[in-house]
């Protein structure tokens, strides 16, 4: 009995603690959603306001994932590239205009025997990392190093055409004939057949030349990813550390032979997503974004406050449906076509407005000769898919699903878009997720996946380089073949074995234009959309723009330091958009 | 349940709280995806994005209650249809670790001896794996994982518990003078087992298994958060936050959605199930 009055007496200081409990739990949220850090709406820093480039700083950029190497002879990712742009030094480079220009070559090479021979000089005063001038034997050292064997260089079908090349790769030669060191300055390369592509060939960071005592120490000491690890090149930065998977720094190189580089050092963040870098970018800790997130960029595009630290720029790429013409259904035309005029690719533009261009044909829109007027089939057009799919005696559809090969959560966002398009003809599409290195070895192999989310970037501005890599059938083989469509067509086979040493540019982009027709009616590829880049960077970030093409091009930056913080109310008081 | 334990069971709120809910998600999962106002894969390129390309948002299309997600499909047709396929892998992936824990665990009681041994330190090796480490890998290697490998992943990886419980049960039970009569009696030991020891653990075992739907919701969204649980487009709850995710920042509705139902869910089957493990067994 003594017991009850004290339950009474208790229950309602219990009931208030609860109550008490709540309000001050709801009264806490309020607090913390009110005051939640809210992400800066403009330029957190600015710079010194100096007109003329001054040297200092260090200069910080992310990347959403690894970078694979530091050697120019495997770079053959964006990310390595784009690190190997920073410490190597080609003989060939390209300006802001797209135009092959000379770097280590003292002068564009003399080109004698009908295109077939290429003579260059170096330039005097170029020099390795470790302090030792670069020469012609450099030069040939490097490219037996690229071509042979036993490095497997993905670089290698770039350079078969330098007699003697084949052999030296397959081991049967010692050395590769038609490399010719006349002099300590001077070195001729002698190919086969005329080439159009080579320059370009050797303007890519394949040919970019290592340090032979330094590489060969590495090579015994390590084993040959040793080198990938330690680089000494000749660009304007040197190799200072590398934590893997976290970040690469750079120091600036003072013996640089062309006018030295401004930021003291370079960090190159790795694996840092879309999201956490843009945040970071947002909050000035970061110098630039490239493909911000989907967010972020539309915030980036529609504030004035970073109206003059932006840039979009269609990219070098195009993305597709690759159909495998050996395999069923797709061993059919009819069954390509009426994918490509399945295909409602404004859908794209309408999710990412800015960002994708409907895709009609293989070449983006800056690489001649794309064609506007094209008249492809790579359009959307309801009726003529099906009639399309009638003639390859699929009325109803296919029975069967297509696995459809995929490499990631984005592409796989892209792949549903076009799924319900392609239900509309009766074909049903199911995802097949795969990691990029599974993707790259399956879908190189013939008869394996039948259909593949895929895309090109260019590799140096030439349409040859989308079209003899893609679809010539001399690019296909047992294993890693580069035409992952197993497309062959004796006609544009010929086409492009007419296209490739012609040295009268117009009779060339004829030639291949004719092809880019071809590809666009047979539809090997179902092509989607060209992408369309977004960079951004800090008020303090100078000398930055879009390189036509290298994608992150930074040698020329320079930072207008020291920087200033300001205040965000600043935008605040901006007139509303 | 006899009826002390279901008189246990009617005076805890909590528990009545969660059986609430667990019927309402069950229900969602039974009926969800008919009562769907649209297909949860159809694209609504023009009713569902605004002009910048996000997702439209609750109200600015009437036809589309909730909006669109990501993709522009309608949202509430994907939390609904969403519905079916997370409780379906949560239930289902709950009764192949009820198959596997409780047989093992009666066997292991039971004969008891180098078979209880052996079996008992598979359960500490199944137990010393990282679950969701495993469940990924498992994921990974399959070669086109969809709802049914889920099921066989997450069921595979978690009778642990349920084996453990229903073997104590088991060789509590076996010492029971009438189970020593059936055994004396000449009865075959399957017959024992399923007839009258099974009976007597079968308390506990329903308990930890309703918990365990529990976990199997969340596994599952870890997964398809994760990008390696059901095949898109399909939806299923952990898949439309994966979705969201890139939307984090701009339209956290996407990501608040799918939160939500899943910890209603996860909430009332811990409820649910740690009422039933009261009622069972009150002296815990």
């Amino acid at each position: 009995m003594r017991s009850t009055p004290r339950i009474e007496r208790r229950r309602p200081v219990r009931w208030m603690a609860a109550t008490a409990t709540l309000v001050g739990a709801a009264l806490l949220l309020g607090w913390v959603v009110a005051n939640f850090p809210k992400a800066p709406i403009g330029p957190r820093y600015v710079g010194a306001g100096h007109e003329t480039p001054r040297a200092g700083g260090t200069f910080i950029f992310a990347a959403g994932s690894n970078i694979h190497t530091l050697d120019p002879h495997f770079a053959y990712d964006t990310l390595s590239t784009a690190a190997c742009r920073l410490l190597y030094d080609g003989l060939l480079d390209y300006d802001y205009e797209g135009n092959m220009v000379p770097s280590l070559a003292a002068e564009l090479p003399k080109i004698s025997d009908k295109g077939r021979i290429f003579r260059f000089t170096l330039r005097d005063g170029i020099k390795f990392h470790n302090g030792r001038e670069i020469t012609a034997e450099d030069i040939s050292w490097s490219i037996h190093r690229l071509l042979s064997e036993r490095i497997g260089s993905p670089g290698y079908p770039f350079f078969k055409s330098i007699e003697g090349a084949p052999a030296y790769h397959t081991g049967d030669a010692g050395r590769i004939e038609g490399i010719v060191v006349l002099d300590e300055k001077t070195i001729e390369f002698r190919l086969d057949e005329a080439d159009q592509t080579f320059l370009n060939a050797l303007a890519m960071p394949f040919a970019y030349p290592l340090a032979k005592e330094h590489v060969e120490k590495l090579e015994q000491a390590e084993g040959r990813a040793a080198v990938g690890r330690h680089p000494v090149g000749s660009g304007p930065f040197a190799f200072s550390r590398w934590e893997r998977g976290v970040q690469v720094e750079l120091e600036r190189f003072d013996d640089y032979w062309a006018p030295r580089a401004r930021p003291d050092r370079m960090i190159f963040l790795e694996n840092i997503s879309a999201d956490v870098a843009s945040a970071r970018f947002r909050n000035g800790d970061l110098d630039i974004i490239y493909r911000p997130s989907k967010v972020n960029r539309l915030f980036l595009r529609e504030s004035d406050a970073w109206a003059r630290y932006r840039s979009e720029s269609p990219s070098a790429s195009v993305f597709a449906l690759g159909l495998n013409c050996e395999l069923s259904p797709f061993d059919d035309v009819h069954v390509r076509r009426a994918i490509a005029f399945a295909l409602d690719r404004s859908k794209l533009e309408r999710l990412d407005p800015g960002q994708a261009i409907a895709a009609t044909q293989i070449l983006p829109p800056m690489l001649a000769p794309y064609d506007p007027e094209l008249p492809t089939r790579q359009v959307f057009d309801l009726d003529r898919a099906k009639e399309e799919m009638r003639l390859a005696g699929f009325p109803d559809g296919l029975s069967e699903p297509i696995m459809l090969w995929v490499r990631g959560e984005g592409e796989v966002r892209a792949a549903q878009l076009f799924q319900q398009d392609l239900k509309a003809i009766g074909i049903e599409i199911e995802l097949k997720m795969v990691s990029f290195a599974t993707y790259l070895k399956e879908t190189g192999r013939p008869r394996v996946a039948q259909a593949a989310f895929t895309g090109w970037h260019q590799d140096f501005p030439d349409p040859s380089n989308f079209m003899d890599i893609l679809f010539h059938s001399r690019s296909i083989h047992p294993e890693n073949s580069e035409n992952r469509s197993f497309y062959r067509n004796p006609k544009l086979d010929a086409i492009l074995d007419r296209a490739r040493p012609e040295v009268d540019r117009e009779k060339r982009l004829a030639l291949y234009a004719e092809a880019n027709a071809i590809l666009a009616d047979e539809a090997p590829w179902a092509f989607l959309y060209y992408p369309i880049d977004m960079f951004a960077w800090q008020p303090y970030v100078k000398g930055f723009r879009p390189h036509p093409v290298w994608l992150n091009e930074y040698r020329n930056i320079w930072l207008d330091l020291p920087k200033k913080r300001v205040s965000q109310s600043v935008y605040e008081q901006e007139p509303a958009p | 349940m006899d009826s002390r334990a279901f008189r246990r069971f009617r005076r805890n709120k909590g528990a009545l709280g969660g059986l609430v809910l667990v019927v309402a998600v069950t229900a969602l999962g039974l009926v969800g995806p008919w009562m769907a106002p649209y297909d949860p894969v159809e694209q609504f390129t023009e009713a569902l994005l605004l002009h910048n390309g996000l997702p439209a948002g609750p109200g600015v299309d009437p036809a589309h209650s909730l909006g669109g997600d990501v993709l522009a499909r309608d949202e509430l047709s994907r939390l609904l249809s969403g519905a079916r396929v997370s409780m379906l892998v949560a239930y289902l992936a709950t009764a192949l670790a009820v198959l596997i824990g409780v047989t093992l665990g009666l066997v292991s009681g039971y004969v008891g001896g180098r078979v209880d041994t052996f079996l008992m330190r598979l359960v500490d090796v199944v137990l010393s794996m990282p679950f969701l480490l495993i469940a990924i890998v498992m994921q990974r290697v399959w070669d086109a994982p969809g709802i049914w490998t889920i099921c066989v992943v997450l069921g595979v990886l978690s009778w642990t518990t349920l084996a453990r419980v229903t073997r104590a049960k088991t060789m509590e039970a076996r010492e029971l003078d009438y189970i020593q009569a059936a055994r004396a009696l000449g009865l075959r030991h399957f017959r024992i087992l399923a007839r009258h020891v099974l009976p007597n653990v079968i308390g506990p075992i329903i308990a930890i298994a309703t918990i365990l739907v529990a976990r199997m919701i969340i596994a599952e969204s870890a997964l398809s958060f994760l990008g390696l649980g059901v095949r898109p487009p399909t939806a299923s709850w952990g898949s439309m936050l994966n979705d969201s995710q890139s939307l984090l920042l701009g339209v956290p509705r996407l990501t608040l959605y799918p939160a939500v139902l899943i910890s209603m869910a996860v909430f009332g089957f811990n409820l649910f199930g740690e009422g039933l493990r009261d009622a069972f067994d009150p002296k815990d």
